[in-house]
């Protein structure tokens, strides 16, 4: 019998051969990722579709049902001057939560390119760039936030724009020092040796590896900042209120008399912080041992 | 003339006529009430649909606590006017819509308001979270006023921002339509230079609506020039009136001070006028001769023409000692020195009581006084007491430099001392409410010197500073070498620690404290009613919220 | 080694310069001055002018600047205009506390979570070693604001196990003798310290646990066990050593992480420290004390890195800088 050319036959699709399919399948398998992944997923669910499950608005006020424990018709009770808090509680998560893709996504996007331009040029331009990123994380950091907040006003935009600030330094790092490594590997000298254009060899060979890590850094980075946003907001500094977020809906318990008593007034924020945060740091591990299992934890 | 001299000539007219065409516009220009907040209907519908009452029910959870604000005196001054004069605007919505009727204002389409001009009528509130009956009230009237057909827009930010947004820019530029804050008054009626005044409106002071009406400033200055106090009642109580009814600032609210006391302190007799300086004298306590005080917050500023901080002040009116001081009943009345008037009411011609000692055993002397009141006037001063200084007579040469001294006040013999003001007024005598401190310590010839005595403050009065650690606590102990030894008080001490707002009310309730005064709401005062070992004290403040808004819009 | 000392130093001047270059910009754009926020009503716009002047003088930036560098190199950080007091007389007053508690913080972190990343270390897959993932996990995901009121409303309000607020019982020990008075501040210090020192111990136990892990696949332990060592004797003695070194560094990050970071818990226990005073300054607008704390700070960041980089190199022999 021949064997015929393997061509004849029907070859499966195996998704394992992709890079992507690879660490998709490896994620898949780390239950505790998945289980959080989930987790968040239904918490942006209920956050974008609050206004279909709740009858209340966000910012209506009920004069008499002020301070009302949890029942059937305020599942998490009302505040002071008689809002309903899951409601906020879920609003709250869109400013939270959104405040963190935003932010996320500009550090990283400031990020990659500062560390791609001082990873690949070297010399005069990456001590610059690496003298600055000293400045930026030298900086003491919530007294930073609140001079910012003193000077520009107290919004939306000034949040975001100081929070990316101060934190873009470390991706420069992490793609830098990625950079740094693979630009010594063999086939960048032959692209070299070919004439290949830098930003050519910068989009093509080098940003798709550290795409990786950088998503990976991406992940961790958004546990990070609503931990900070929230900490910021519950100060004053960050979001003010009646704008909910989950940090000022935290505020009212300063007050000793609110801890005692009004335990609905700053718990669920509380635990819904707690709960975004641990979801993306085990999600963002969990692409971590994905993407390379022999990286460290 | 060569040509090139007439057309420089020619030139020169021209701009001179600009320059003048623009001066006598400026002269002319007269800010106009606008369309919306310069209506007095407007403003008047804007708040019959404010529930007010709830509001305070909401805020503060009982009338004992704050009441529906009526006019811009306190109630409990003696310039206040009858209450059946005023108007409290009372919630009525019909009436507020009846009222936007008769301005012009009809309901669009949309369900808002409109003009004949096509003007909608909407209105930018600002607000701050710093406390939180700005949000509170304004969450209210963004409810109550769009069912008038009023849209209204929140702007949150800081206190400070609002406070330089609506003070620093100049008038016909300061951005904004309504906005609250709180104030809180002398003990002189004197509405000058603040809220209601029209000369305080400018960039940089206090007055940001733009309001002018002639009656209401000729009222203002006839009652500062007026000497005899039931005439001067009359005046301000139909200023009162006016501004009640032309409400170019409305005034939200009275709030009521609350204080927990431990049953084991006795005469302590606190009200809105008593002073720490009196109150102190009359107490007696059962058990630990050191009376527990608890503060939220001190700056140690401990010197009399420097602290603005209330709690500061507290401590210089025990440990200084004034030429005058605000009596029960919120007049000024001598304290240690006694005064004449004279030169057609703008001379005070101060004596000084006989035997007075400083608490090292100097005496003190008319040199003192001198010491401790031109300090104000000193080029590097930069505390808030400048206005004592600058209304006496002498003073703009002193700080022009072109005299040595100011020439209005004048030291006529060891215990006399003579103060000269630009002009008379009954509300001159306020300025002499601060404590003397001793020239032998203090004057080292610098304002360096003389402020490096803040936290350690020395002066006349029946308590001592005797242990500070800042922000932590104060040890005032009683004066073993007070002057007036009949007039002393009768603890050993006051130790005043600095206590958070929200730990106030257990810590009276461990007894750590004997004496605190909580943030005004219904919760502290629930909290501290049902602690057993304590009695609860409350008043009426000096002071009321406001809602100032912006006729010139 | 001491020519790499003198670059880093050096190059730490530049960025502080840059650090504070940027303070003093935001500074000078902040709306608002001291003066506003001084409310006296009394005050016409004409004072409010003047006082303004006296408080906060018109100087071209980079005239203030210079005389800042200047009057700074001398000792001198200016006066603040809220409290009428030199500058560095207040942040001598305050920043005991902070360091106090920021080292506690420390202290405890080190002493929980390096014996507890040892452990796990050498008790991979056992209770302890899930226990502790656990834990460390929670340790970096949880809101220090939140974990501080829990503990505040459980230990402090419901249990009453630790006072509420403040760094002592004045009333309670003034006239007592020192001993009761420091055991005073440790049991006001120990709520703030934990909360502040949550995250630290997470990351302590997270960093000694791969480290340790990192050291016992070595070669060389593998051979002191061969030799017949006691399994003791060759963690603590050799591998453990070995272990600690990366972590050294750690000490360059959060020392300062921590002085920064005590502001927020600060707040919540009001903790007498730096931290109340920079939110202070910065509500009232007082230039000199935002500008004294903020240089400090930063400069203790920076100082902070380049001691535990020494460090590293002074305990690790194998590390060479040039």
């Amino acid at each position: 019998m021949e064997l015929k050319a393997s061509a004849a036959l029907p070859v499966k699709r195996d998704l394992r051969q992709s890079y992507w399919g690879n660490v998709a399948w490896r994620f898949s398998r780390n239950k505790l990722a998945v289980a959080s992944l989930i987790t968040l997923f239904i918490i942006l669910m209920a956050c974008i579709f609050v206004p279909m499950i709740s009858p209340y608005r966000m910012e209506s006020t009920a004069m008499y049902e002020r301070d009302v424990r949890p029942n059937a018709t305020h599942w998490l009770g009302t505040d002071k001057i008689g809002r309903d808090l899951f409601t906020r509680l879920f609003y709250a998560g869109r400013i939270s939560l959104g405040i963190a893709l935003v932010v996320t996504a500009v550090q990283c996007l400031i990020g990659v390119t500062m560390g791609s331009l001082s990873g690949f040029y070297g010399g005069v331009v990456d001590a610059f760039i690496m003298r600055l990123c000293e400045i930026f994380l030298s900086f003491p950091f919530l007294i930073v936030c609140v001079t910012i907040a003193m000077v520009f006003g107290n919004s939306i935009p000034v949040l975001i724009f100081t929070l990316a600030l101060l934190s873009w330094p470390t991706v420069a790092r992490i793609v830098r020092g990625q950079i740094l490594t693979l630009r010594e590997m063999e086939y960048m000298e032959a692209c070299e040796a070919l004439g290949i254009s830098d930003a050519h060899r910068i989009f093509k060979h080098l940003l798709p590896n550290v795409l990786a890590y950088v998503i990976v850094y991406a992940t961790l980075g958004m546990a990070s900042v609503i931990l900070t946003e929230t900490s910021l907001s519950f100060l004053g500094l960050g979001v003010s209120p009646p704008t909910p977020t989950w940090g000022n809906m935290i505020q009212d318990a300063r007050d000793l008399l609110v801890i005692k008593n009004k335990w609905w007034y700053w718990v669920p924020p509380g635990v819904a912080i707690f709960l975004s945060v641990i979801c993306f740091n085990l999600v963002g591990d969990g692409l971590r041992d994905a993407i390379d299992p022999k990286m460290k934890r | 003339m060569t040509r090139n001299a007439a057309l420089k000539t020619l030139a020169l007219l021209i701009a001179a006529l600009m320059a003048l065409s623009m001066f006598s516009a400026a002269m002319a220009e007269e800010f106009q009430p606008g369309p919306k907040l310069g209506d007095k209907l407007v403003r008047q519908a804007l708040l019959y649909a404010l529930d007010r009452e709830n509001f305070i029910l909401a805020q503060y959870g009982s009338t004992e606590l704050a009441r529906v604000g009526l006019a811009p005196i306190s109630p409990t001054s003696w310039a206040f006017p009858d209450l059946s004069d005023l108007n409290d605007y009372a919630f009525d919505l019909d009436k507020a819509a009846a009222l936007l009727d008769e301005a012009g204002w009809t309901v669009g389409e949309d369900g808002y308001r409109y003009n004949a001009d096509g003007v909608k009528l909407e209105l930018e509130w600002l607000v701050y979270e710093d406390s939180p009956w700005p949000v509170t009230l304004s969450s209210m009237a963004f409810d109550s006023w769009k069912q008038i057909g009023v849209s209204l827009l929140i702007n949150r930010m800081d206190f400070n921002t609002v406070a330089n947004t609506t003070q620093e820019p100049p008038p016909g530029e300061k951005m904004f339509d309504i906005y609250t804050m709180g104030f809180s008054l002398d003990a002189d009626p004197d509405p000058s230079g603040g809220l209601f005044d029209y000369d305080a409106f400018s960039a940089g002071g206090f007055n940001a609506s733009g309001y002018y009406n002639e009656h209401a400033q000729d009222l203002i200055k006839a009652g500062k020039l007026e000497f005899d106090q039931a005439k001067r009642a009359a005046i301000y109580q139909e200023w009162a009136k006016l501004m009640n009814e032309e409400v170019p600032t409305s005034i939200v609210a009275y709030r009521s001070e609350i204080w927990g006391v431990n049953n084991r302190v006795s005469g302590l007799d606190l009200g809105t006028y008593a002073e720490w300086a009196d109150i102190i004298r009359d107490v007696t306590l059962e058990g630990d001769q050191i009376l527990k005080l608890g503060e939220t917050s001190f700056d140690g500023k401990f010197n009399p023409i420097y602290s603005d901080k209330v709690y500061d002040t507290w401590i210089n009116k025990v440990v200084f000692e004034s030429p005058i001081r605000t009596s029960v009943e919120g007049e000024f009345v001598p304290y240690i020195a006694d005064y004449e008037l004279s030169n057609e009411n703008k001379t005070y011609t101060f004596t000084l009581k006989e035997g007075i000692t400083f608490s090292d055993g100097v005496p003190m002397t008319s040199e003192d006084f001198y010491f401790t009141y031109t300090m104000i006037a000193h080029p590097e001063y930069t505390g808030p007491r400048l206005s004592v200084a600058m209304g006496l007579e002498g003073y703009d040469e002193y700080a022009a430099g072109t005299a040595e001294t100011i020439s209005g006040v004048e030291i006529i013999d060891e215990r006399t001392i003579s103060f000269t003001f630009k002009e008379a007024s009954p509300a001159n005598i306020a300025n002499f409410v601060y404590g003397i401190a001793p020239k032998h310590i203090y004057d080292d010839g610098t304002m360096e010197g003389f402020i490096s005595h803040n936290s350690e403050p020395v002066g006349s009065g029946p308590l001592v500073m005797t242990d500070y650690a800042p922000s932590q606590f104060i040890l005032l102990s009683a004066n073993e070498n007070y002057w007036d030894p009949d007039n002393a008080v009768k603890i050993d001490g006051v130790y005043i620690t600095m206590v958070p707002d929200e730990s106030k009310i257990a810590a009276l309730e461990l007894g750590d404290l004997d004496v605190a005064m909580p943030a005004a709401n219904i919760d502290n005062l629930n909290a501290m009613q049902a602690i057993g070992n304590i009695h609860v004290a409350s008043y009426l403040g000096n002071g009321y919220t406001f809602m100032c808004f912006n006729t010139l819009n | 080694m001491r020519t790499y000392l003198a670059r880093r130093i050096l190059q730490i001047i530049p960025v502080f310069l840059g650090i504070l270059l940027i303070l003093f910009f935001l500074m000078e754009h902040a709306p608002g001055g001291p003066v506003t926020t001084m409310m006296d009503p009394r005050l016409t716009a004409e004072q409010k002018a003047i006082l303004a002047e006296r408080l906060d003088p018109k100087l071209p930036i980079y005239q203030k600047f210079f005389n800042w560098i200047g009057s700074a190199l001398q000792g001198n950080l200016g006066y603040s205009i809220k409290h009428k007091r030199p500058v560095t007389a207040l942040l001598g007053d305050f920043i005991g506390p902070t360091f106090i508690l920021s080292f506690s913080a420390l202290i405890l972190s080190m002493l929980i979570g390096i014996p507890i990343g040892v452990l796990s270390a050498t008790r991979q897959r056992s209770l302890a070693d899930n226990a502790a993932t656990v834990f460390s996990l929670v340790g970096i995901s949880m809101p220090t604001f939140f974990f501080g009121l829990l503990l505040l409303k459980f230990l402090a309000v419901d249990l009453r196990l630790f006072p509420l607020y403040g760094m002592r019982d004045n009333l309670l020990t003034r006239n007592a003798s020192w001993l009761t008075r420091q055991l005073d501040v440790a049991r006001h210090t120990v709520l703030p310290a934990v909360v502040l020192g949550l995250a630290s111990t997470a990351s302590f136990m997270r960093y000694t646990r791969s480290s340790m892990l990192e050291v016992i696949r070595q070669d060389y332990i593998r051979t002191a066990r061969a030799k017949g060592l006691k399994e003791k004797v060759t963690i603590y003695r050799h591998a453990l050593r070995n272990a600690i070194i990366p972590i050294i560094t750690l000490l360059g990050f959060w020392i300062p992480s921590l002085l920064s970071g005590a502001v927020m818990t600060e707040t919540i226990f009001a903790y007498p420290g730096l931290g109340k005073i920079s939110v202070d300054a910065v509500n009232t607008r007082d230039y000199p004390v935002i500008l004294g704390v903020n240089a400090m700070l930063s400069l203790l960041t920076l100082v902070g890195a380049l001691v535990a980089d020494v460090l590293y190199a002074v305990a690790d022999p194998r590390i060479k800088y040039e």
